[in-house]
């Protein structure tokens, strides 16, 4: 399949008021794909529906991130995060993602929801690269659930370090450029 | 929407049904067509291929019309449902379907603005509700009216975080102030207490002195009985050494006027012995005369002895009299030590009086600061509960504390309790201070019954209730300063200034 194909160092830049908008099952089966996320990543809606969401996850994603992230959806929070994503064409993306989960108006769970802005891309190279860098060298010298735990932690002490929560953090860095103070 | 469905679509059937109900019609014209060109012209290859060729092509359209009454479908019911509120249902596999294709993209695409818009508005304002003001809206990727409303929000997010802050400083400083009020009463009750117990143990120190004065003056009237006493015993030695040194002299007086005896007796002894002589010489005639001389040497004899036996009753008598005249000096000589020592006692005495006093008035001059400064702490309290019940919504115990009246509060008790009496009676400061006194009650009183009217609204209230607190505090003043002027009249009178 597509999945297999090889990273290409080839970054696609999203546009300024570029809103991509996925939507998963609870299970995290893609069930909507807008068409801006098929234009960029080049998946067709055919190739994305039934698909596992991990479709265009990259290498150089630390699991940690996505362990938070559904940590942070099954409390029924948000989550914020600065994410890269690979095309269909093995070219990468970067998206600042926020995912809710989509209730129905009994408050039932119904799956979840994405929506994916463009970030500052000075902010990633500054902030994010370096930290995911720290964390994915983590995962890959340990093996199993017990490196993503010290990936966590590592990210963990990281916002201990600048005194504020994940959320806030990435806020700031998305609208500011710069941890608050 | 769904209103709409019933007004239009009113005696007109659906699309599915007019489909089906051409479809078919349809189909009968082909078929009779077919029927009859046959029957008209006979069976040949072309009929049969015309035939099939336009049922295939008929049949693709009912096909792909179905489709399109599908997507049709969901588009109505994805509409129906967004309407509802759930903005999460989206339209897709329409590929191939043209325009209604677009149609049903455009419809995803403004779902997706719509549906980022309300969940950013709600987590912002959820996370406002708890106290965070750092997940504002995030407007990218929305356009227009949205964009803007999100912006604005985030305004009105970053607004309300700063009344949020000034808010916290009012309630912080409103409940400091608060606590400040209550802990003050709580103070100033204590203070009050302490007052009263120092008032009370003062006034008992200074009723023992008073009892301690009273005390010593009886004792010194004792100790006067005594010097009186003692007074009276050395008078009385004094006498008996008196008379026995005048016995004492009359003694030796006596021993020599019979020495003067015993000197005449001899004297007469010689003479009558002279005369015995003469008369031996003279015989007879002599006689009768020494008779006589006899008799006198007989008696001068007996002169002689009783004076030598009076000289020594007289002799023993003079030695009684020296005994008792040294017994009596020494009794003197005791007496004046005794009567020294008694004045010195009695000097103590006296100034163990004096001061026992003193202390008695300087006590009471201290109870009279206290109990003044009681009644003026009484006062400042009753003007605390004041302000404490005008602050307070509900009537509590405060608003219950300054309902008493001037003449029921501790001043007042104390006031009326004295009227004209005593010290009071000439008091000019006294005097003065029921007027003021009054009306601190009568003030309160007042501001107490405007905030029963709609202070919050009404400015001249407000301003009137102000108005109130200020004459009392003004009236309060002088209270305290009549009080003050009551202390230092009665400290002149106990000459303690
Ligand atoms: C609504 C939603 C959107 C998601 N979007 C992405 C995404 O853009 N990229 C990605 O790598 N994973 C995304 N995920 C997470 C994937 O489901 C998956 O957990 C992740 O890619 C990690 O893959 P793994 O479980 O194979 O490690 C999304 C999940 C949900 C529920």
């Amino acid at each position: 399949m597509t999945r297999q194909t090889t990273p290409r160092s080839h970054e696609v830049v999203l546009g300024e008021h570029d809103l991509i908008v996925s939507k998963t099952c609870p299970k995290g089966k893609i069930t909507y794909a807008n068409r801006k996320f098929m234009a960029i990543s080049g998946y067709s809606e055919q190739q994305l529906l039934g698909q596992p969401h991990n479709i265009i996850r990259h290498p150089d994603m630390p699991k940690a991130v996505y362990r938070l992230m559904w940590k942070a959806l099954q409390q029924g929070h948000e989550f914020f995060g600065f994410v890269k994503n690979r095309c269909a064409d093995g070219s990468y993306y970067w998206v600042f993602a926020n995912v809710t989960p989509d209730l129905d108006l009994q408050g039932e769970l119904k799956g979840y929801y994405s929506v994916r802005r463009k970030p500052n891309l000075e902010t990633i190279k500054q902030f994010i690269e370096p930290l995911y860098r720290s964390m994915l060298d983590i995962e890959a010298a340990g093996q199993g659930a017990g490196a993503i735990d010290q990936s966590v932690a590592k990210l963990e002490s990281w916002l201990q370090e600048i005194g504020i929560d994940y959320c806030h953090a990435m806020i700031a860095l998305y609208q500011q450029g710069k941890l608050p103070k | 929407m769904v209103n709409s469905h019933n007004n239009t679509s009113r005696g007109i059937p659906f699309l599915h049904t007019q489909l089906i109900w051409g479809s078919i019609f349809c189909y009968l014209v082909i078929t009779a067509t077919f029927i009859y060109s046959s029957w008209q012209y006979g069976i040949d290859y072309w009929h049969v291929a015309g035939g099939a060729v336009v049922s295939t092509i008929l049949a693709l359209q009912i096909i792909q019309t179905r489709r399109m009454l599908e997507i049709l479908k969901r588009l109505n019911n994805t509409l129906t449902l967004s309407v509802k509120g759930e903005l999460h249902h989206r339209v897709n596999s329409t590929k191939g379907l043209g325009e209604l294709g677009i149609v049903a993209w455009a419809l995803n695409d403004l779902l997706d603005q719509v549906e980022s818009y309300f969940k950013e508005v709600d987590t912002a304002f959820r996370q406002v509700s708890q106290g965070n003001f750092n997940r504002p809206p995030l407007s990218a990727g929305l356009p227009g009216r949205m964009g803007d409303s999100l912006r604005s929000i985030t305004l009105s997010i970053s607004a309300m975080h700063d009344n949020q802050a000034l808010l916290n400083a009012n309630s912080l400083a409103s409940n400091l102030h608060k606590m400040n009020t209550s802990n003050l009463i709580k103070n100033l009750k204590q203070t009050q207490q302490d007052l009263i117990n120092i008032n009370e143990s003062s006034r008992s120190v200074g009723e023992q002195s008073s009892f301690n004065a009273q005390e010593a003056q009886q004792s010194l009237n004792s100790v006067g009985a005594i010097q009186a006493a003692i007074n009276e015993i050395t008078h009385t030695v004094q006498q008996v050494t008196e008379v026995v040194q005048v016995l004492s002299q009359d003694s030796t007086q006596v021993a020599a006027s019979l020495m003067t005896i015993k000197e005449i007796a001899d004297q007469t002894n010689l003479l009558a012995l002279n005369a015995s002589i003469e008369a031996a010489r003279a015989g007879e005639n002599g006689r009768g005369f020494a008779v006589v001389a006899d008799e006198v040497k007989a008696l001068s004899q007996r002169t002689k002895s009783a004076a030598e036996s009076v000289d020594k009753i007289l002799q023993g008598f003079s030695r009684r009299v020296d005994e008792v005249s040294s017994v009596s000096e020494q009794s003197q000589t005791v007496t004046q030590e005794m009567k020294q020592m008694v004045e010195q006692f009695e000097a103590r005495f006296n100034q163990l009086a004096h001061s026992s006093e003193t202390s008695a008035r300087e006590v009471e001059g201290i109870c009279t600061v206290i109990y003044h400064s009681l009644v003026k702490l009484d006062h400042v309290v009753y003007k605390q509960n004041g302000y404490v019940a005008l602050g307070e919504q509900d009537k509590g115990a405060e608003y219950q504390a300054v309902q008493v009246n001037h003449t029921q509060c501790r001043l007042g008790r104390w006031y009326y309790e004295n009227l004209n009496q005593g010290q009071f009676a000439q008091s000019q400061a006294y005097k003065a201070l029921e007027v003021p006194h009054k009306r601190v009650h009568s003030s309160v009183h007042q501001a107490l019954a405007l905030v029963d009217q709609d202070w919050q609204k009404d400015v001249t209230v407000r301003d009137a209730i102000v108005a109130a607190m200020q004459s009392a505090e003004s009236a309060s003043e002088e209270v305290m300063h009549w009080i003050d002027q009551m202390t230092e009249e009665r400290m002149q009178q106990l000459g303690l200034t």
